[in-house]
């Protein structure tokens, strides 16, 4: 969890994009289905072979659902990467976090002062029609760029950015 | 192997289900941490919980039910 700095709120929580998740997702379905489409070929190998294989008994079936059981736990590892991969904009800041893997975890700030420009990217057909893409954020004092990836809607995101800065109090 | 004797394969079976259910058990301590920890909307995280725990038993349980019929 975030810890608010004092007068600090919440404007907006953004999770990223469903769609790579589900296109990961898709590739385990996949991997998960194959050996059944092995199973289902086997009619067309030679009788000698049927033979043996029939001779493992379960043993088969017991490989294709400890096979499923692994997917299933690294799919549990894929959402929760995907899940936890978190952005939210304060009246103050903005927070991008980042679950690279199980023990990696990277969070950015920004302070919403340091703000010069936001620059919203949707590359390709897909995206466009699902409305998600990149946000490039412009900071001052700072040569590198801060990039959040495949967030939904970024041109709100955007919106809320400048409504935050326009709210800020001026500097003394 | 000859045509027509049957593999043995119950070594080999127990040792992938004791594998499977001790790294079920361990990704779901690490993973629970994460959920309880990182979660935005801690009511979500008994729902995840159950679904990952509730799926995962079930195939463990599949597991015993083809391994036992391999065992001596």
């Amino acid at each position: 969890m975030i810890q608010l700095l004092p007068g600090e709120e919440i404007k907006i929580i953004r999770k990223r994009h469903w769609l790579p998740f589900v296109t990961q997702t898709a590739s385990l379905v996949l991997a998960a289905l194959l050996p059944v489409f092995l199973f289902a070929a086997e009619s067309f190998l030679p009788y000698s072979l049927q033979q043996t294989i029939r001779s493992f008994e379960t043993f088969p079936i017991f490989l294709w659902i400890a096979w499923v059981l692994f997917l299933w736990i690294f799919f549990g590892v894929s959402w929760t990467n995907y899940y936890l991969d978190t952005l939210i904009i304060t009246n103050k800041r903005i927070i991008d976090i980042d679950q690279i893997g199980l023990f990696s975890r990277d969070v950015a700030e920004v302070r919403i002062e340091k703000v010069e420009d936001v620059r919203v990217e949707i590359l390709g057909f897909i995206a466009s029609m699902l409305h998600y893409g990149n946000i490039h954020i412009q900071t001052a004092g700072e040569s590198r760029e801060f990039i959040i990836r495949d967030i939904h809607n970024p041109h709100q995101l955007r919106e809320v950015i400048a409504n935050a800065a326009e709210t800020l109090p001026p500097h003394p | 192997m000859r045509y027509g004797t049957v593999p043995n394969f119950s070594g080999i079976a127990l040792v992938i289900f004791l594998i499977l259910l001790v790294l079920f058990g361990v990704m779901f301590v690490i993973l629970n941490h994460h959920w309880q920890k990182y979660e935005v909307e801690p009511r979500r995280v008994s729902k995840v919980r159950f679904v990952f725990v509730a799926v995962g038993a079930i195939l463990l349980a599949f597991l015993l039910f083809f391994m036992v019929p391999l065992l001596p």
